[in-house]
C-alpha cells in the first residue's frame, strides 16, 4: 500500500475543473516532486489529500484511508500549505504551542522544532513581522510537529535563501531516508530536481507525466533537430527504423529517440545533404515547459 | 477533548485583539455604569440599581465579537488549515471553541456586572438614592448578566461559523443589534414581540436590568436565559453544519 495515493481524483469549483481524473502515488521512503505551473491544480490536490476539500469523484488517501478517517492524523501526516498560514498577531512560539496542544504533542517538541528551523530567537515575536522565509520555516515546523510518517509540502522553498534551499533539500532527503513519504509541490522544476526520486507533472488538473526524473529526461530531452534539403528523406528512413520523428512546418525534423551520432551515421550511409544537426534543448526547464504549455490546436 | 479546549484557550489569549476587546469593553462598561450611578437621571418606576446596571451589559457586544472572531479569524488568516490538520473533526473544533468562549464570556460578564454593581451601588448610595435592590436581587443580576455575556459569545460563534467572512459577520451583527432590532420594535404588530424576544430584550430580561423602553414587557430571568440559549444553539448547529460541508480552499 502506498503511503499516499490519489486515485482518479476530480474536483470542480463552480465551472472550473481544478483537478481532472488525476492519479499518482507516493511510496514510503521516497520524495516525489509534484510539479505544474501556477493554477495547474496542485494545491487543490493537496487540499483533497488533507481532507480540506471534498473530491467530486475519485479519492485521495493517506496510508489507505481518507484523511478524515485517520485515527491519529497529527502523527500520520504533517503538511504545510501556502507558506504556513499563521495569525499575524500571534507569536511564532504560541502558534506552534496551540497546535501542539491540540495534537497531543509535548511542549518540549515545540522548542526542539524552533531550534531545528532556526527560529528560536524570533519565536517570541508576532508572526506578522516575519519575513516570507521565516513564515515558511515556521510552517515547516508546524508540519513536523507530530513527527509524521507522511509529509505534504506546498512550495516549501518559496522565500528561502540559497542556503535555506540547500538545507531543506538535505533535510527532506534525510527524512525520506528514515522511511517517510514526502510529497513536495513546486512550480519550478529545478527546485525539486535534486531532491525528488520521482516527479508527477500536472497541467490543467491532469497528469502529464509520472516518472523518475532521469527517465523523464531521457524520454523528453533526447534527440536532435535536423534541417536541410534531405531532411524529409532522412525522416522517412528513420521512421522505417522505428524512430520517433516529428516534422516541423519549416521542413526541419525532430528525431526524438536517437543521438546525434546515430543520426549522423544514417546521414553518411545514405549520403544525404543536411545543413544542420543539433541536439535538442535538454534543460529541465525546457522539458517542463514542453510538458506544460498549451500547444496550438491541442485539446486543453 | 481537554487537549483541544486547552489549545483553543491558548489561541484565544495569545492575540492582542482578545485583550483589546475584553479590557476595552470592560473599561467602557464600568465607566458608563459609574456615570449613571453617580449622575444619571433616575426613572421613578424602575429601581435605580437596575437602571445603572443595564450599562454593564456593554461587554456582551465584545463577547459576541470575540465569538465571531473565533472562527472568522481562522479563515481570514488561513490558520483554519493547520487547525483542521490536527483536528479534522470540525464539530469537535466548534465545541472546543464554544467551551472556551462560554468560559471567557462568563468571566467577562462576572467582572462587568460584579464590579459594576459594586461601583453603581456605592455611587447611588453616595447620592442618597436607594438602589431598590435586595442583596439577593443584586446577585441574581450579576449571575444573569454573566450568563448573558457567555451566551452572546456563543451566538457570535454561531454567526461566525455560518458566515465565515469576518468583516461581514461583525457588520451584520452590529447592524442587527443597533439598527435593525431597534427599528423592528417600531413596526406595528411585531414591535411588541421584538421588545420581549429580541436579543436586547433577552439580555435585559436575563440580567433583570432596565430595558431601553421602560414600558417593555421583559421575560423573567430563567425563560430569557433559556430562549437566548436556544437562539445560540440554533445558530451554532447551523454554523457547524455549514462548516462541516465547506471546502477549505
Amino acid at each position: 500500500m502506498p503511503a499516499l495515493a490519489v486515485d482518479h481524483l476530480t474536483k470542480r469549483f463552480g465551472a472550473t475543473l481544478a483537478v481532472d481524473d488525476l492519479s499518482f502515488s507516493v511510496e514510503a521512503g521516497t520524495v516525489v516532486g509534484f510539479l505544474g505551473p501556477n493554477g495547474a491544480g496542485k494545491t487543490t490536490t493537496l487540499r483533497a489529500l488533507l481532507g480540506l476539500v471534498a473530491p467530486d469523484a475519485g479519492s485521495a488517501t493517506i496510508e489507505g484511508r481518507p484523511f478524515a478517517e485517520l485515527s491519529d492524523p497529527a502523527h500520520t501526516v504533517g503538511a504545510m500549505l501556502e507558506g504556513g498560514l499563521q495569525h499575524p498577531g500571534r507569536r511564532g512560539r504560541d502558534h506552534l504551542r496551540a497546535l501542539a496542544r491540540a495534537a497531543g504533542v509535548p511542549a518540549a517538541r515545540v522548542e526542539e522544532l524552533l531550534e531545528l528551523v532556526d527560529l528560536r530567537e524570533a519565536a517570541g515575536r508576532r508572526a506578522g513581522g516575519y519575513s516570507l522565509g521565516m513564515r515558511q520555516r515556521l510552517g515547516l515546523a508546524t508540519a513536523l510537529l507530530g513527527d509524521p510518517r507522511v509529509l505534504v509540502l506546498d512550495e516549501p522553498a518559496n522565500g528561502l535563501d540559497p542556503q535555506g534551499i540547500r538545507w531543506l533539500r538535505d533535510f527532506l532527503r534525510s527524512l525520506a531516508a528514515e522511511g517517510r513519504a514526502i510529497l513536495v509541490s513546486s512550480h519550478v522544476l529545478a527546485e525539486v530536481a535534486q531532491t525528488a526520486d520521482e516527479v508527477v507533472v500536472i497541467h490543467r488538473g491532469r497528469s502529464v507525466a509520472q516518472a523518475p526524473l532521469s527517465r523523464l529526461m531521457a524520454q523528453r530531452a533526447g534527440g536532435v533537430r535536423v534541417a536541410g534539403p534531405d531532411a524529409e528523406r532522412l525522416a522517412a528512413r528513420l521512421r522505417g527504423d522505428g524512430a520517433e520523428v516529428v516534422a516541423e512546418p519549416s521542413g526541419a525534423v525532430l528525431v526524438r529517440d536517437r543521438t546525434g551520432e546515430q543520426v549522423g551515421r544514417v546521414v553518411a550511409e545514405e549520403q544525404l545533404v543536411i545543413s544542420e544537426l543539433s541536439p535538442l534543448g535538454s534543460s529541465l526547464e525546457e522539458i517542463f515547459f514542453e510538458l506544460t504549455h498549451d500547444e496550438e490546436g491541442a485539446p486543453a | 477533548m481537554r487537549a483541544l479546549i486547552a489549545a483553543e484557550a491558548l489561541k484565544l489569549r495569545t492575540t492582542r485583539t482578545f485583550f483589546a476587546l475584553t479590557l476595552g469593553s470592560l473599561a467602557v462598561s464600568l465607566a458608563v455604569t459609574a456615570a449613571i450611578g453617580a449622575a444619571g437621571e433616575v426613572e421613578r418606576q424602575i429601581p435605580a440599581g437596575r437602571q445603572a446596571l443595564a450599562a454593564a451589559g456593554i461587554v456582551q457586544i465584545a463577547a459576541g465579537i470575540l465569538g465571531i472572531l473565533a472562527i472568522t479569524s481562522e479563515f481570514r488568516h488561513g490558520t483554519v488549515t493547520p487547525t483542521l490538520l490536527v483536528t479534522p473533526d470540525r464539530r469537535r473544533l466548534v465545541v472546543a471553541k464554544l467551551v472556551v468562549h462560554l468560559l471567557a464570556g462568563l468571566a467577562l460578564g462576572l467582572l462587568s456586572f460584579g464590579l459594576g454593581a459594586a461601583i453603581a451601588l456605592a455611587a447611588l448610595d453616595a447620592r442618597g438614592i436607594p438602589s431598590g435592590l435586595s442583596g439577593g436581587e443584586v446577585l441574581a443580576t450579576i449571575a444573569g448578566g454573566a450568563a448573558g455575556t457567555a451566551l452572546f459569545a456563543a451566538v457570535g460563534l454561531g454567526v461566525g461559523a455560518l458566515l465565515r467572512n469576518q468583516v461581514g459577520a461583525i457588520v451584520l451583527t452590529l447592524a442587527w443589534l443597533y439598527a435593525l432590532e431597534p427599528l423592528l420594535t417600531l413596526v406595528p404588530g411585531i414591535g411588541d414581540a421584538v421588545k420581549t424576544y429580541g436579543f436586547a430584550a433577552l439580555s435585559s430580561g436575563l440580567s433583570d436590568t432596565a430595558a431601553a423602553d421602560p414600558e417593555a414587557d421583559l421575560l423573567a430571568q430563567l425563560p430569557a436565559g433559556v430562549l437566548l440559549a436556544a437562539y445560540a444553539l440554533v445558530l451554532l448547529a447551523a454554523g457547524a453544519a455549514v462548516l462541516r460541508r465547506r471546502d477549505i480552499a
